[in-house]
């Protein structure tokens, strides 16, 4: 358990390198909500079976999944520096054209949708496998998101399951501040979710939450709302709304971050 | 007679005998036909409720995990709103989604202007692989929906509240084809939808009236639009008039307009539309208030041809 979670912890580190690298050179992307949830990502990969879909509903955090496929062997590691240019595969928010890549997102709330879709599907087909979507805690305030919450209840997924990259911050400042979504423990329970509430850049507590037997859901979607700290890894981002993007990192930025990732 | 929304889903139910495919509908299946489809195939009706966002992420989501065909039906002016999730989820990856919407036109009648859609032909036409459709009669209805079960890529098409005119279809449903109902070479009439049947007295008036020879084409196919026929047209007739129960912008004017633009010898075009938005009253009534009647478009007509 422990090796293998010093594993995780150093892809980790390495995908927030690339992250980091990409948006730089890209002179665009967003930092702070790429970071936060590296940790998930990174362990969500590591479970993962060819017979389980993920879906980044959070679709900007682009970058840090393609980092994240680069680890895994799902994309060669020179195709980084294409991050955002004309006729990249890697373009700004997740495209199909990407082998890997199940739906398009970057407009929020539409991931969650697809994959309580494909959720169905695979209940109708029979087959196996679990859907896994990660959204942000901004992204919650989309009323589509609550359309999904009732209609995977309703239709008893417990092949579904949701991360809330629950970092606090949106765009311009705090969710809080912004349009509150809080209390959301209480809000996916009434919504008749099995929720799970965890430090979401603590990789033990990561491996904690998603180790609970499926069986035990007896017919509920679950939820796990990860608190992260935005621009997670990089001490002068961490918590900052700021970082959210779409913004230049200048190669000082970049230099002192790499520094503080090694 | 017979409405179009109650043919789509007796076909529905002929179809689903030989072919796998899966329906979404938004808590309207009394209201888009479907309810025949769910009587015999209960397990293939994903009901999603009153979300048509969602609606549409599901609708893809199925596609991706079964490819299969999914219809989404619902009413033309509330599945406007899951517009956006479309855009993205199902016209970006060309997932093979069919849009199926009653309640198109003012022929939605008493529920007025919150539910009659004047919009949605111009609205899917935007999108780049949507087809759009807006069959005239019971008939064609029942072979375009043959057609677009087996069209692999997302589709919009119009079904009808209210009972249509029966009008002699044969044969299979061809998407992007129009239909030469009545020849003429004075003018031409092209219509879609509803008004096609309207088109034919209006041009049974033109001619009892003032001798004018009016063509009549039905157009069910906006878009990808029959380029061919309006090309014809513009070497042939001295104007075409539009016709369509949709609002003044990105239906059927705009699109034969800018078709008839791409010609050597544009022609002008009278549009006939709905202005601004619809009202409560019988679809016969509206028609009338609305001055799109086959007698208003025969004084418009009249009105053009003396000024040629």
């Amino acid at each position: 358990m422990q090796d293998n979670r010093n594993v995780l912890e150093e892809k980790a580190r390495h995908i927030r390198r690339a992250t980091l690298l990409q948006i730089h050179r890209a002179k665009s992307g967003h930092p702070g909500g790429a970071l936060s949830c590296v940790d998930l990502l990174t362990f969500a990969y590591s479970i993962k079976t060819p017979e389980d879909f993920f879906v980044l509903s959070k679709g900007h955090a682009a970058p840090a999944l393609y980092a994240v496929f680069v680890e895994y062997g799902l994309l060669d590691e020179a195709s980084l520096v294409t991050f955002r240019q004309v006729n990249s595969k890697l373009q700004g928010h997740p495209t199909t054209e990407l082998p890997g890549i199940v739906t398009p997102t970057g407009s929020l709330g539409q991931g969650a949708s697809v994959g309580v879709g494909i959720a169905m599907g695979l209940k109708y087909a029979k087959k196996p496998g679990r859907v896994i979507c990660l959204l942000g805690d901004g992204e919650l305030q989309e009323g589509i998101v609550w359309e999904v919450a009732m209609c995977a209840a309703h239709w008893h997924l417990d092949n579904l399951l949701f991360i809330i990259d629950y970092n606090g911050l949106q765009s311009d400042a705090k969710v809080w501040d912004t349009m509150r979504v809080q209390p959301l423990w209480d809000k996916f329970k009434a919504f008749n979710w099995y929720v799970k509430e965890i430090d979401g850049n603590r990789m033990d507590d990561i491996e904690m939450a998603f180790s609970i037997p499926i069986d035990t859901l007896v017919t509920h979607p679950m939820v796990i709302l990860a608190h992260t700290t935005k621009g997670k890894g990089v001490s002068f981002m961490e918590g900052k709304a700021e970082f959210h993007g779409s913004m230049k990192l200048t190669d000082n930025q970049l230099r002192l971050a790499l520094q503080e990732l090694s | 007679m017979q409405a179009l929304r109650e043919v789509f889903g007796q076909t529905l139910v002929e179809l689903a005998a030989n072919n796998e495919f899966l329906v979404v509908d938004c808590d309207v299946k009394g209201g888009t036909g479907v309810h025949h489809f769910a009587k015999v195939y209960p397990n293939r009706l994903i009901q999603v409720g009153i979300a048509e966002q969602n609606a549409f992420g599901v609708a893809a989501g199925l596609n991706i995990a079964t490819s299969l065909p999914i219809f989404v039906t619902g009413f033309a002016t509330f599945l406007m709103r899951g517009w956006e999730v479309a855009r993205l989820s199902v016209d970006y990856g060309n997932r093979n989604v069919k849009i199926i919407a009653s309640h198109g036109g003012l022929d939605t009648g008493e529920d007025g202007a919150s539910n009659q859609c004047l919009e949605d032909f111009s609205c899917w036409r935007t999108l780049p692989n949507f087809v759009v459709i807006s069959p005239s009669s019971p008939a064609q209805m029942k072979a375009a929906t043959k057609t677009v079960l087996e069209y692999k890529g997302p589709v919009y098409m119009r079904s009808g509240r209210s009972p249509w005119n029966e009008m002699p279809f044969e044969g299979e449903f061809k998407i992007g084809k129009s239909y030469t109902l009545r020849e003429g070479n004075d003018i031409a009439i092209i219509a879609t939808g509803k008004m096609v049947w309207y088109a034919l007295k209006a041009a049974e008036l033109l001619y009892l009236s003032r001798g004018i020879h009016a063509r009549v084409i039905d157009m069910p196919t906006l878009k990808p639009i029959d380029h061919s026929a309006i090309l014809s047209c513009c070497n042939e007739v001295k104007f075409i008039v539009t016709y369509e129960d949709h609002g003044r912008f990105g239906g059927l004017n705009d699109a034969v307009g800018n078709s008839v633009l791409q010609t050597r010898h544009p022609i002008p075009i009278l549009p006939i539309y709905v202005e601004g938005h619809g009202r409560s009253g019988d679809p016969d009534d509206l028609m009338k208030v609305y001055h799109i009647t086959p007698e208003d478009v025969c004084r418009e007509v009249i009105w053009e041809w003396e000024h040629l």
